[in-house]
């Protein structure tokens, strides 16, 4: 069974092709395969989001440092809504190391005082 | 703090950042950066997804991390930095007005000026909302601001209207946080955003997006309580039955950017079609002071753009400032051909300053298979073939200068 997707590793958004062999036509450069055949097993996405920090007012840009299963996602977003974080916190400071045990950290995107 | 510059940046964003800082490595000593924020990055600050800084830092980051990188750049410079202050007025005499947050009102005598004061954002009244102006109507960076920067909330149940990236952007923050994005609304037949956020942005999260769509009417007493879309063909008129009622209470506008000019438009700087100022290769208005980069200039599609556009205007700021430009004997225009919708700049000092050109154009409609072609008379000095060219896709093409005659205007189209 053959199957198409937009390819989202630049702004280009190359649409691929993966034909029952697993092969990946459409791709302008290399690193569309590899990515094909992620999307397919495990699509990953980089999560970004706020927390709130104890006595700071504004909340705090966090992300995660490399891309996790899309399928985590609502479960991570639940779970920073729970923690409690206190400041100062370092520029990318690790502040949920190996999130639910998928190898990605959350960490700050801004320096908090 | 000092009364007198050699040259005031207005503006601390990724433009106003570049261009400070090519103008002190090009050896201008006095600077002075006003931001109107508590920190430096403008806009970016509030852009918390990622994607930031492939060109510049060669890694994808999120706006605040772009904004720290920047602001560790501009440490231990010895540019002088106001915060939480508004430049109010630049006179013709080169006094600049800076109303600081609970301070006075201050004046400092200036040799140039970079403005690099961003851009607004079209509101209800730039695409004829119709129906009831109440509670509930924001603009797309208003409530990226009130969400990210402040922490508010906005509402439960949105419609968005305007599928370029801003808006895509806006729809999956909005699903992250618990909110119900019920569609996005674009009234083009195709959407202006790039592809990867439509799957990773609407996709992803189950968002339907209506092309060829427009508002018919927003309802509600005192909040927004539904919205009326309808399918528009192409003379723009409703297909009647193709009308959906969406029971939301808050409707976000991601409807464009316009150049933020008051300052140049007190001083009488007549624009152009990109809705800034109209300038020459170095940046530089009508009045040769006087300079402008990044959003204030036209919108970028990429903050790394607006950098190095920043940079260019901080160069060509340090020739002013230092008495290096050539003594300019003739100005020529850059004419929009056939296919653009704008090109800069929009005119040529002559003898040139630089070897080479930035030209940056939009085309004004979705082309395939063609070629945009940069002459002076007949003589082509650029031809490019593009599979594919959108208007949402800023273009950048440089030019020789020692390909050109000091006669003949410049002409910038797409061959149809």
């Amino acid at each position: 069974m053959k199957r198409t997707l937009t390819c989202l590793v630049c702004p280009r958004g190359c649409l691929l092709t993966v034909d029952e062999h697993n092969n990946v036509t459409g791709n302008m450069c290399a690193r569309g395969i590899p990515y094909a055949h992620q999307e397919l097993t495990n699509p990953k996405r980089t999560l970004t989001y706020v927390i709130k920090v104890n006595g700071v007012k504004e909340p705090v840009p966090v992300r995660t440092d490399v891309p996790i299963s899309k399928d985590l996602i609502p479960d991570v977003v639940a779970h920073l809504n729970t923690l409690e974080f206190n400041a100062p916190l370092a520029f990318n400071e690790v502040i949920v190391a190996n999130i639910f045990g998928s190898g990605a950290n959350i960490i700050t995107s801004k320096k908090i005082s | 703090m000092k009364h007198n510059y050699d040259l005031v940046v207005v503006g601390g964003g990724s433009a106003g950042i570049g261009a400070a800082l090519k103008a002190k490595a090009s050896g201008i000593k006095s600077i002075l950066l006003v931001e109107k924020a508590h920190e430096l990055g403008g806009i970016l600050n509030q852009c918390i997804h990622d994607g930031f800084g492939v060109h510049l830092f060669k890694q994808t980051l999120t706006g605040p991390e772009y904004a720290h990188y920047l602001t560790e750049m501009l440490q231990d410079q010895g540019i002088d930095i106001l915060y939480n202050a508004n430049v109010t007025n630049i006179s013709a005499e080169r006094e600049v007005t800076i109303l600081v947050a609970d301070d006075a009102v201050m004046s400092v005598h200036t040799t140039a000026v970079v403005l690099t004061s961003g851009s607004y954002e079209r509101g209800a009244g730039a695409i004829n909302l119709p129906g009831q102006r109440i509670s509930g109507i924001y603009t797309a960076g208003q409530a990226q601001y009130y969400l990210n920067l402040k922490g508010y909330t906005i509402g439960q149940d949105v419609l968005i209207v305007g599928s370029g990236d801003i808006g895509l952007i806006m729809a999956r923050r909005l699903s992250l946080l618990g909110l119900k994005v019920h569609a996005v609304s674009e009234i083009m037949p195709f959407s202006s955003g790039l592809k990867r956020n439509i799957v990773q942005c609407l996709d992803d999260f189950n968002i339907p997006l209506y092309l060829s769509h427009k508002v018919l009417d927003v309802r509600g007493e005192t909040r927004v309580n539904e919205v009326v879309i309808g399918e528009i063909d192409k003379t723009g008129a409703v297909i009647p039955g193709s009308e959906k009622t969406l029971k939301v209470d808050t409707l976000l506008l991601a409807v464009g950017l316009i150049p933020y000019i008051q300052l140049s438009d007190k001083l009488g700087i007549k624009t152009s079609k990109s809705r800034g100022p109209i300038v020459n290769e170095l940046c530089q208005t009508s009045i040769p002071w006087f300079f402008v980069a990044g959003n204030a200039l036209h919108i970028h599609d990429l903050a790394d753009d607006a950098y190095f556009e920043g940079e260019q205007s901080g160069y060509a700021a340090s020739l002013f400032i230092n008495d290096e430009l050539k003594v300019q004997t003739r100005t020529l225009n850059v004419k929009v051909g056939p296919g653009i919708n704008y090109v800069l700049p929009n005119l040529l000092r002559y003898p040139f300053n630089l070897a080479t050109i930035a030209v940056k154009l939009r085309v004004n409609d979705n082309y395939e298979n063609k070629r945009i072609i940069i002459r002076q008379g007949e003589n082509v000095l650029v031809k490019k073939f593009f599979q594919f060219l959108f208007p949402s896709e800023l273009i950048m093409l440089d030019v020789a200068t020692n390909g050109l005659n000091s006669e003949e205007d410049i002409t910038v189209e797409v061959l149809l």
